[in-house]
């Protein structure tokens, strides 16, 4: 009876339906459906190149990534068991030293001897597998805003001085939602910043988007949005006509058979994939553009292969799933429990989303080439991990979702 | 109890749930980033998988695949004996490629560079560059001196270092690639330098036959004759190997690969015989020497009974090994002093050039149409007898010319024939009678035995560019304006048409009157010598009856056979020729004259038709009617000679037996073989045979004679019988027989101890003779001796050179 009492002790500082509702059932099958797809098609993209191992990476072993990508998955399972079970409340008040530690091992990345560099980049720690700590980053940013924006009403209103020209303009500011927007702001600019350095474009605009999209649903005003958009849109525009490089980039998007064995090679390879796909592909595991013409087909270009072998009925059923699950997504954000955890489920699957719609928009040409892989398909253990761990988060916020 | 917490908590979530406006802008990151995107992506999808799908499946595949060709081996023409006229061969290409060179080189420095220590970029380049200058040095002077290019040229083509694909040389033989191979071994060039498989043609009789052959350009397609006709059949289809190949170029499995093998193409064996081709080429080109000919030339040999035909020359001609060159040596000289003249731009020449070669390459026999002048006669004959509006007993008059409208057309005999029936108007090849018979005939019917002798359409043969016949208007002909086009077709003037398609009218007169197709193709073969098709001999139409045939072909074999006839000059004793001459005016040029003979052996049932032509012999001064060594210019001094010894040898080759032999003193005696019999036996044995004979040495029996047995010798002449002692070893010229009358001859060669056969009509002057003046033969050598009666314009024994018509105001 006496460890009974404890219980129903632990149960009344955590009632029942908070942590031990159902999580959504819907979000977790498509979850898993598309990982098991994606594995499909990892082994199918990946195993010429793995095979030849023209760069002396995987032993001629064809299953070599797959085989890698399978037991991260696993492991990003149980890890999704584990977050789900979180009661993601806790978090808010994290939110702080959560960023904190992002921001350090950010940093860390510059640590001689810590960081990795690849392509002129320094976007990876080597410890303890070789992993990208602008997840974290982004997962921080999600965090910090989501809790910060989910307590906007409690905000007191700053006050000037009606009188002095400076305190009736400081007054126009707060009400326009300056003073409000300055945390913010502050925390993505230190987030750029690091990424800067790295440098690491993608995830810069992964960032900006998702901080985009937490604070249109955390109910920021539509201006400041128009705002940053004319801004960010003037800015490049101005990075494009004046700088060669981005010019050149720019007309290479626009046709890429410019420089067909250079820059060219990937975009091209990856329109020839696509477009031999043709309505219904050329057959599961018959792909031929992953025999050494498309380079890397296992990873940002794995798409490509899903076209070509699949084709445009398979490629858009896979687009469909992945639909539903950024609806289902959203459709939980909406009957969260609190204002919280609807932001946290905008941010992960805006920042999700986007990564799928940016992934595909590169393949097809749609967008010029940024590094941008796509979720649950593209190999890399840890990246997998971090999805499935967010995916977690996710239904770990729909387990408190009030019985609607 | 248990819904107390609940409910506090609930309302605590609900006062902290996503407010109104917060759920209407995730309903529109909803419609954004889980409807709207996805939309735009299915729509570029499917603009490229749906809309671009075909042009980008073409690309991929492109990559992906390597075409391998085989080539089919292109079909052997063949001769109607079986000897090869054309075949095809193996050969490679040599290729280079600079860029693939360059690559390698940087890529072997690079690899190097791994083992060793990392050094610096420049020392990198520096012995890149080094290399590279060894591999252009090596290829430019090893490879220049195997292929015989100019060094300088390679290494032009070495600086192309964008291009991987520059055709050093072409279609190199055997050997020469054997070679190439060794140097790409020796030097580890085999990315730089590559051999691809190729074929050509080859022409074992270089130019024999060669218009009618054609040849293959560059890509083995056939632009000329029958390699042009018989093109598709004889090219076959080429093999194609599609591999799959990853973008290292080693094989992947694909959908795509698929093997198709190499058809050979068929073989095509011709009704052209080369010995008699061979003839008739002898025959064209040593008239075109003999008469100073400027505008070549032309023969045709033919079965009158079927179409076949067994040879078919035209001059100039060429070499279809290398069909560029120019042959002719007239031309060659002719194009050598435009160049040297001077003042035309290197394009004129090439013009000037190319000109030459259009007309070496054209086939006179059915490319081009001439005048057949009195060769056509025969055809208007038979036309009259099969109306019956002539007969043989009909006299025609010759006063030497005719009046035909505003026109006076004259007679080659200028003081007439006289009086004179059918038989004798044709051997005379009398134009005032050939006029008249073409009145009796009317325009109506002449048009339309022109049209049934096939001159208004094309004969069938097998043979690409076949000329039309140039002939009036059918309304103004059928007019009454048309009075004097009656009269010069009558004679076979001032129209034209093809060789080819007035042997094949004629062979209908002589034959019975069946009109046959003409054909150069027996059959085409495929590579197994199955047959694919087989030429039956084939009758257009009946045009006249057996027994107008059999009247033509006895009147024409008076024109060869008697004395009096203008062809007489085409007999040759022990075969019976009938024929037709022809001297045709052209209207370009007073001097320009087509002189022809057609002819046709045996003269009872013809078993070949040769219809032979020189066109345009130059007189020794302008408007002179006899060349520089004193011929007449006519179809009767030149063609006729040259047809009767073509005919003659061509039914040797053929086998028919000399008969009714006609004049006693070319009764040639055959040496019998002596050798081994008693001297008295040999002695006895010739004196039988009429020859008379000295011995030499001292033996029993004959060891060896003079001439060998076989030759043809004279009656009454010596020969010499060797008993032990070794053959005479004596020799002796060849004495200049020209202008000597048959006794004269004789003399002249039994003075040195030769023996003369005489041909032709011994009662006329030294045509030709077979072994040139100056040759060193030995002595008891049989010279055969060919006379012809000379025909001079008062004689008329030809009639048409000269003026022969003019206007009669101008009169």
């Amino acid at each position: 009876m006496a460890s009974r009492t404890k219980t129903k002790e632990r149960r009344r500082l955590k009632p029942r339906h908070q942590s031990r509702g159902q999580v959504d059932t819907p979000f977790l099958l498509l979850t898993i459906l598309l990982v098991i797809i994606g594995l499909v098609m990892l082994l199918s993209a990946s195993y010429p190149t793995a095979w030849y191992d023209v760069q002396n990476r995987t032993g001629h072993d064809p299953f070599h990534y797959f085989t890698r990508q399978a037991i991260y998955a696993v492991l990003g399972f149980c890890v999704l068991y584990l977050v789900s079970r979180v009661n993601y409340s806790g978090l808010a008040g994290l939110a702080i030293p959560i960023f904190i530690l992002a921001c350090i091992l950010m940093l860390a990345v510059k640590v001689p001897g810590l960081g990795y560099t690849s392509g002129g980049a320094t976007r990876w720690l080597k410890y303890p597998v070789q992993w990208q700590p602008s997840e974290v980053g982004k997962i921080a940013l999600i965090i910090y805003f989501s809790s910060r924006l989910a307590k906007r009403e409690e905000r007191t209103h700053l006050e000037f001085n009606r009188r002095s020209p400076l305190g009736r303009f400081g007054n126009f500011l707060e009400r326009i939602g300056f003073f409000e927007l300055i945390p913010y702001a502050l925390v993505i600019a230190i987030m750029v910043g690091l990424l800067y350095l790295e440098p690491h474009m993608s995830a810069t605009i992964q960032m900006v988007v998702i901080a985009a999209a937490i604070l249109f649903a955390g109910g920021i005003s539509v201006g400041w949005f128009a705002a940053g958009g004319a801004l960010v849109g003037g800015a490049l525009t101005i990075l494009i006509l004046a700088t060669p490089y981005m010019t050149s980039r720019v007309q290479l998007w626009q046709n890429p058979w410019l420089d067909p064995q250079g820059k060219g090679l990937q975009p091209i390879q990856s329109l020839l994939a696509i477009g031999s796909g043709g309505l219904f592909g050329v057959g599961l595991g018959q792909g031929r553009q992953k025999f050494l013409y498309l380079p890397e087909p296992q990873n940002d270009f794995i798409f490509a292969i899903v076209c070509e072998e699949l084709g445009l009925v398979g490629a858009a059923l896979i687009l469909f799933l992945f639909a539903l699950l950024i609806i289902r997504g959203y459709w939980l954000a909406l009957h969260a429990k609190d204002r919280f955890g609807s932001l946290m489920i905008v941010g992960i699957m805006t920042l999700f989303a986007f990564q799928v719609f940016a992934n595909v928009a590169v393949v097809t040409n749609l967008f010029p080439v940024t590094g941008i892989s796509m979720p649950f398909f593209s190999a890399g253990g840890t990246a997998l991990v971090i999805q499935l761990a967010e995916m977690g988060l996710v239904l770990a916020i729909s387990r408190q979702n009030p019985v609607t | 109890m248990a819904l107390r917490p609940g409910k506090r908590e609930q309302n605590n979530a609900q006062a902290q749930r996503i407010s109104g406006k917060g759920m209407r802008r995730i309903l529109i990151l909803m419609g954004i980033f889980g409807v709207l995107t996805f939309l735009v992506l299915f729509g570029k999808l499917w603009q490229l998988q749906v809309v671009r799908h075909e042009e980008l499946e073409r690309r991929a595949i492109n990559q992906q695949t390597r075409e391998i060709s085989s080539t089919a081996s292109r079909g052997t023409i063949y001769d109607t004996n079986g000897a090869v006229l054309a075949i095809s061969g193996s050969v490679q290409n040599v290729v280079l490629s600079p860029r693939d060179l360059e690559e390698s080189i940087k890529d072997s420095v690079k690899e190097f560079d791994e083992f060793k220590n990392k050094r610096s970029q420049k020392a990198i380049d520096a012995e890149t560059e080094e290399k590279l200058a060894w591999a252009y040095d090596t290829i430019a002077t090893e490879l220049s001196e195997i292929l015989d290019i100019e060094e300088e040229d390679i290494r032009k083509r070495l600086t192309k270092t964008y291009s991987a694909y520059e055709v050093l040389a072409k279609k190199v033989e055997d050997d020469v690639a054997d070679r190439v191979r060794g140097f790409i071994v020796d030097n580890d060039l085999s990315r730089a330098v590559y051999l691809t498989s190729d074929s050509k043609r080859y022409y074992p009789y270089g130019t024999m036959a060669a218009q009618v052959i054609g040849f293959t350009n560059a890509n083995n397609v056939g632009v000329y004759g029958l390699e042009a006709k018989y093109n598709g059949e004889l090219s076959g289809e080429d093999g194609l190997t599609i591999l799959a190949k990853n973008a290292r170029g080693t094989e992947m499995p694909s959908a795509y690969s698929s093997f198709t093998d190499a058809v050979d193409g068929y073989n095509v064996q011709t009704t052209i015989d080369s010995t008699i081709q061979m003839y008739a080429e002898k025959a064209v080109e040593e008239g075109i020497q003999k008469f100073d000919v400027t505008n070549g030339g032309f023969c045709v040999v033919m079965d009158p009974k079927t179409g076949a035909v067994l040879a078919m020359a035209s001059y100039p001609d060429y070499d279809p090994n290398d069909y560029n060159a120019i042959v002719d040596t007239t031309e060659l000289a002719k194009l050598a002093q435009l160049r040297q003249s001077g003042g035309i731009t290197q394009e004129e020449y090439e013009k000037a050039e190319s000109e030459v070669q259009f007309r070496q390459w054209n086939n006179k026999c059915l490319n081009t149409s001439y005048e057949p002048g009195s060769t056509f006669k025969p055809i208007v004959v038979a036309a009259a007898l099969e109306e019956g509006v002539v007969s043989e007993n009909s006299h025609f008059y010759c006063s030497g010319a005719v009046e035909k409208g505003d026109w006076i057309i004259r007679c080659s005999a200028r003081r007439g024939h006289g009086s004179q029936n059918l038989r004798k108007a044709v051997m005379n090849s009398c134009n005032p009678a050939l006029i008249k018979i073409g009145e009796d005939l009317t325009a109506e019917k002449f048009y339309q035995y022109w049209q049934d002798f096939g001159f208004t359409t094309s004969t069938g043969i097998e043979l690409p560019g076949e000329a039309p016949s140039v002939f009036w208007d059918e309304n103004l002909f059928l007019s009454p304006a048309g009075e004097t086009e009656l009269a010069t077709a009558s004679f076979g003037q001032r129209f034209t048409t093809t060789p080819i398609k007035l042997i094949t009218a004629l062979s209908a007169v002589i034959n019975g009157g069946h009109l046959m197709e003409p054909y150069v193709v027996q059959s085409v073969t495929d590579q197994d010598g199955n047959v694919v098709s087989y030429h039956e001999p084939t009758e257009v139409r009946q045009v006249i009856s057996q027994e107008t045939s059999d009247t033509v072909r006895s009147i024409m074999e008076s024109v060869v056979g008697e004395r009096s006839g203008t062809g007489h000059n085409a007999a040759v004793a022990g075969y019976r020729i009938g024929g037709k001459t022809g001297s045709s005016q052209t209207l370009d040029s007073k001097d320009h004259i087509i002189v022809s003979f057609l002819g046709f052996a045996p003269a009872d049932d013809p078993e070949i038709i040769v219809l032979l032509a020189y066109d345009w012999p130059q007189p020794v001064s302008p408007g002179a009617n006899k060349t520089a060594d004193g011929v007449y210019i006519s179809g009767g001094s030149m063609a006729c000679p040259m047809a009767g010894e073509l005919i003659a040898h061509i039914m040797d080759y053929l086998g028919y037996q000399k008969s009714g032999v006609t004049s006693e003193t070319t009764t040639g005696i055959t040496m019998p073989q002596l050798n081994g019999t008693p001297v008295a036996d040999a002695q006895a044995a010739l004196s039988k045979l009429g020859l008379n004979c000295r011995t030499v040495g001292e033996g029993e029996a004959v060891t060896d004679q003079a001439p060998t047995a076989g030759s043809m010798v004279p009656q009454g002449s010596s020969v010499v019988l060797y008993l032990g002692a070794p053959r005479s070893e004596d020799t002796v010229l060849v004495p200049d027989l020209s202008g000597m009358n048959y006794e004269q001859a004789k003399a002249a060669l039994e003075a040195l101890g030769l023996y003369l056969n005489a041909t032709g009509d011994t009662e006329g002057t030294v045509f030709t003779q077979t072994i040139t003046p100056d040759t060193r033969v030995e002595v008891g050598t049989t010279i055969e001796v060919r006379f012809t009666t000379p025909a001079d314009q008062d004689t008329g024994v030809d009639s048409e050179t000269g003026n022969w018509a003019g206007k009669k105001q101008e009169e």
